[in-house]
Parts: C-alpha cells; structure tokens; sequence
C-alpha cells in the first residue's frame, strides 16, 4: 500500500512536470484574456503540492494490517490494467467477438474461476450474445475485425 | 411556484406508465448488486446509455429504481454477512453480531428507517422547493467563485479520507475540467486536435469508466474476499417495544439528514453524525436496533435532501446526484443554473420517480426479502465480465467511435487506481462538474480588476468563505497528522 501510494504520487508529480512542460509550450499572444494562462497552470502548481503533501503523509504512515488485506494481490491488479489497455487494441484488429471472448476468459480466470468448461462457456456465449442483443435492439453494429474480412 | 404545478404533472396515467419501468428497474438493482457484489451507484451509472430514448420521467424513475435496488441489495447483504457493519468501516466491533438472532430485525429496523427519512425528505422537498425558489439571490462572480470553492473544500472534508488524497482528486477534476476549448477564448486546451475533445470530456464517458468499469475490475480482483450472504432468521420482525423505542431516533436522524443536506456536498456526513449523537446517549449505548434506525433514516433523508442543491442550484450532492444531473444533461436539460428557476420538469420527474420507487421497494423488498437473500448465494462472476462488454459498448453505442471506448476504458482505469488506493470520488466529479463555472467566474472577477488577486479579498462574503474553506482543510489535515502521531506513538 505505502509503496503502491508512493508510486501513484511519484507518477502524478511527473505528470504535472509534463503538464507543466506542454502549457508553458502555448504561445501567450494566443490567449488575450485576463487570468487564462492563470487557470490551467495555478491548478497544476496546485496538484503539485498536493501530490507532495501527499507523498509527506504516506512517508509518515505506516502499513496496516487491515489495508494489505482490502488492497489484494499486485499481480492480478498488473494483469487487470494490461488486459484494459489491450482490449480497445484487440477490438480494433481482432473484432468485437474475438476480443470480448479473450477478455471474458482472462477476466474469469482472474476472478478466481477455476473450472474450464464454465469459464470456456462464458467466453464464448458473452460476445454472442452481446453482439446479437445490440444488433437487434439498438442496430448497431459493433466491429467484427478478423471475422469480417475472413467471411469476405 | 405552486406546489400544484407538480401535482398537475403527476397524473395517474403517468404512475401507470411508470409502474412496470420502475419494477424492472427496482429488480435489477436488487439483482445486479446482490450477485455481481457491485455498488448501487455503479448499476444506476451502467443503465444510463439505455435511458437515451426513454421520456424524461421514465429516465429518472429508472435510474432512481435500480439505484432504489442497489442500496436495498446493499442493506441486505450486509445484514446477511457474519460481520454486519452499518456505516462501512467506521465501529465494526460495535455492530459486530451474530448473525442469526439479529441479522432479519437489523434488516428489517434499517428498512424501515430507510423508507421513514426517505417519505420525510420527499415531503419537505415537495413543499421546500417552490418556497426556496421564490429567493432571488444574486451573487458576484467573487463570492459565486468563493461559494464553489468552498464547496469543493467540504466535500473534501467530508470524503473521510486524507485530505491530500481528497485535494489530489479535486485538482484533477479541476485539470480534466479544462479539456476542451477555453470557456471565453474559445482557445482549444489540451485536446492536441481531436475533434471530439473540443466540447471537454464527456460526462457520460468518464462516469462509465469511473464508476462501472472501476467497480467490476475491483469486484474482479476482491470477488474471493466476500462473504456468501447466510440466511435471513424468520423472526424478522422485532417485537412492538422495539419498534417503538427506534422511532424517535429515526424521526432526529431524519431531521439531521435534512440539515446536514442542505449543505450541498455533506450529505454524506448525516448517517455519522446521527450514529455518533444516538450512540452517545447512555440509553442507547449498546443497542444497536436503535443506532441502526438513527443513521438508516439519516442517510435516507440526506441522500433526498441532497436533491436540493440539485435542483435549486444545479450542483449534485452525491453521487446519485451527479447520476441524475447526467440523466438530465441525456434529455438536453439543465436540472438548474446557479440560484436560478428550477426546472418544473425535472423536479416532478425526480419527486415522481422517487415516490413510486419508495412504494415498490417497500411492496417488493418485504416480500421478496427471502427469494433476495438466497439470490445472493449465486456465483455472480459470470456478470462481471458481461457488465464490463455492455458498458463500453453503451459507451461506443452514443457516437459509434472507437475513441469513446479508448476514453472510457482510461477513466475505467484511473477509477480502479482511485478505488485501490482509495482516493475519494466525490470531491473529483463535484470539480468537474463545477471547474468550468469556477474558472469562468475567478476569470470575470480578474477581468474586473485586471489581473489583481486581491480583489478577492477585498469582497466580505468571498474573503469570509474562502478562509472558511482554508480553516476546513487546515483544520482536518492537523487533526488527521495527529491521530497518525498519536498511533505512531502508541505502537
């Protein structure tokens, strides 16, 4: 938990160092308005110090029993956050169902689902069955990908 | 304003048209939060894309019913778990009972406060509302700007959590407020030429992402944790003189929810301060049927109250609040400007919603309180990933872009971060909603004094509100760094 928080606090600091870096970048003349330069970059001075008061409290805290317990495993956390930032890039080149079933088999898997069978069945009926509900009530057509241009 | 005017728009036809809706809704909140262990807020964020086509009352009504849903599922699987804590971290010891002489009378006593605060607020928000709107208050662009920051400072303090973390999720609301081209310049902030980005980040899409998505990847990851909900004892129906010692309880804890709603952004304090207040009287120390009953009725009663400041002043006290502000932002309406008229429309529609929501909870959730709690005992994995796919695909439904999916799925992952390392929502979404009329007002005031700050301070209700609100923060941090001392000393 302490070193997770650290990590999110180091991560905002730079953050705002980059946000920082890309606003002084916006030429003055091209806001003439009182105080418009003033609202993004005092927010960012602001985020900045909170994030360093932030970063004071957590060196000061300590780790509790109760906080490791309700925080969980970090590699199932990792796993989570690279299946989320995968799955648009799969729905762009593998298609909606292909994609979906990949992410409900991991994401089962991840929830501590253990039997194959089940966790295959859902894989395989959650896409379909999401993809035929959205085209018959709402037409709309989610994208196919792979199995589009195979059935062309 | 007449309260006739509700009245005149809430017709029976339209309590008929609202019944089956309101039932369906009711069902699934119960269902969805009972198996998939998600948040009432999350399930009532997850049916908004679908209430788009919907008539304006069927909207609300729908979000209200499944949120309705939710918090009973909430109350229900909380009663039904070995470790029963009614105020979710705070006092476990306290209500730490035995499950099976006391799980059904707990469940059945904070149902019952629940539905008490709840028909007290709507009352007085139906009678309250056309006396509040006759005000006409007019405030500079100063103490508007004061008045907001203040409120932004309150829900801080109120989230219950550091207040480092709290100011961290404002000023991030405050920074993702300013996505979007500039409110007067119309100069394009942030959006690097995506042409979706020019009119800000959409509210729908950070409300999926962090709501919903944060909720099911939390779920997904902690599913293991929760405890199979036991059954709910028989007897649940406590005996008359228990009844009757929880009523004046229920009745301060209703008073309080009220004012401490009227703050806007406190509500959330309610059901502690009535705990703490009917704990603290030696009468009641120890039984917990009537602390139950105190901040059951408080919360009920704050979370309507909170409407309020919805309605007369267009900010959302609570997470449902910021859930029906979107429903109306869905229909093209505003529930209200800053100390404007309130919208008759949205007014009726919320007290409609509400009112029918109340009678089918109490019909369905007495009734259906056993076939509920063995519906809990289902492995509810399985919706997990399916409530995940219809989120985003509500997400791509709204514009068919690929980008709205890349955005919700970001914010999905920004709110498991906030959830994991428990950074508080409130404060994040009241500045995002807020920052535009925060930034268009300090920039009016500037523009008045060229430049100059102090402005600022030579205004009396700006400079009282703004030190109020540095007092508040000031204050909670030393009280905060020193419990952490005194613990650190005590180890």
């Amino acid at each position: 938990m302490k070193l997770g928080d650290s990590i999110i606090s180091f991560i905002g600091l730079s953050l705002c160092a980059g946000a920082w870096v890309l606003g002084s970048k916006i030429p003055k003349d091209s806001i003439n308005h009182v105080g418009a330069d003033f609202f993004p970059s005092g927010v960012i001075l602001l985020l900045t110090f909170a994030f360093l008061v932030n970063f004071i409290q957590i060196i000061r805290s300590k780790n509790s029993k109760q906080s490791k317990q309700t925080t969980g495993k970090g590699g199932r956390f990792c796993c989570l956050l690279l299946l989320c930032l995968f799955y648009p890039l799969g729905l762009k080149w593998l298609g909606f169902i292909l994609a979906t079933g990949i992410l409900t088999f991991i994401m089962l898997y991840l929830a501590n689902m253990r039997n194959i069978s089940t966790v295959l069945l859902g894989a395989v009926a959650t896409p379909v069955i999401v993809h035929s509900l959205f085209c018959r009530f709402f037409d709309i057509e989610l994208p196919l990908g792979v199995l589009q241009r195979m059935l062309h | 304003m007449d309260t006739g005017i509700f009245l005149s728009q809430f017709s029976v036809s339209l309590f008929l048209n609202l019944l089956p809706i309101i039932f369906l809704g009711v069902f699934c909140g119960i269902f969805f939060c009972l198996t998939a262990k998600l948040k009432a807020e999350s399930v009532a964020t997850f049916v908004l894309p679908f209430t788009i086509n919907l008539p304006l009352a069927a909207a609300v009504g729908l979000v209200l019913a499944v949120y309705g849903g939710g918090r009973y599922a909430e109350l229900l699987l909380r009663a039904g778990s070995a470790h029963f804590d009614l105020l979710d971290t705070v006092d476990r010891d306290v209500l730490n009972l035995s499950w099976q002489d006391t799980s059904g009378k707990i469940f059945f006593i904070g149902q019952v406060a629940s539905l008490f605060g709840f028909t007290i607020s709507l009352i007085v928000l139906f009678y309250g509302i056309p006396l509040f709107a006759q005000w006409n208050i007019e405030l500079e662009a100063a103490d508007l700007f004061a008045v907001l920051v203040c409120i932004l400072c309150v829900a801080i303090v109120v989230s219950g959590k550091p207040v480092g973390k709290g100011l961290i999720s404002a000023l991030f609301g405050l920074l993702f407020c300013t996505i979007g081209s500039d409110p007067i310049s119309t100069y394009s902030r942030w959006t690097y030429g995506v042409e979706r980005l020019f009119d800000g980040v959409p509210l729908l899409l950070l409300l999926l992402g962090i709501l919903v998505l944060s909720d099911v990847l939390t779920k997904v990851e902690r599913f293991a944790l929760f405890e199979k909900t036991k059954h709910i004892s028989r007897a649940f129906i406590p005996k008359w003189v228990q009844i009757k010692m929880t009523l004046l309880p229920m009745i301060k804890g209703s008073i309080i929810g009220l004012v401490v709603s009227a703050i806007p952004a406190a509500s959330r304090a309610a059901a502690f301060i009535s705990y703490y207040d009917t704990k603290r009287s030696e009468q009641h120390k120890q039984n917990y049927l009537v602390c139950a009953a105190a901040s059951q009725s408080a919360q009920a009663s704050s979370g309507v109250g909170a409407m309020f400041s919805l309605l007369l002043f267009g900010i959302p006290g609570t997470q449902l609040g910021v859930i029906i502000f979107m429903t109306f932002l869905l229909h093209g309406l505003q529930p209200s400007s800053f100390f404007g008229q309130p919208n008759i429309e949205s007014i009726s529609s919320i007290l409609g919603g509400a009112f029918i929501t109340g009678i089918v909870l109490l019909g369905l959730g007495f009734c259906g309180m056993h076939f509920f709690a063995a519906c809990s005992r289902l492995d509810g994995r399985i919706l997990l990933p399916i409530i995940f796919v219809v989120t985003i695909s509500g997400a791509y439904l709204m514009h068919k872009s690929i980008f709205d999916v890349y955005l919700t799925i970001l914010f999905g992952i920004i709110g498991y971060i906030r959830n994991r390392y428990k950074y508080p929502l409130m404060p994040f979404l009241l500045a995002f909603i807020l920052g535009p009329i925060i930034e268009v007002n300090l920039r009016h005031t500037l523009a008045f004094s060229e430049g100059d700050f102090s402005i600022l301070l030579t205004n009396p209700l700006a400079l009282i509100l703004l030190i109020t609100a540095t007092l508040l923060l000031l204050m909670t941090f030393l009280k905060q760094w020193s419990f952490t001392r005194n613990i650190k000393g005590n180890m």
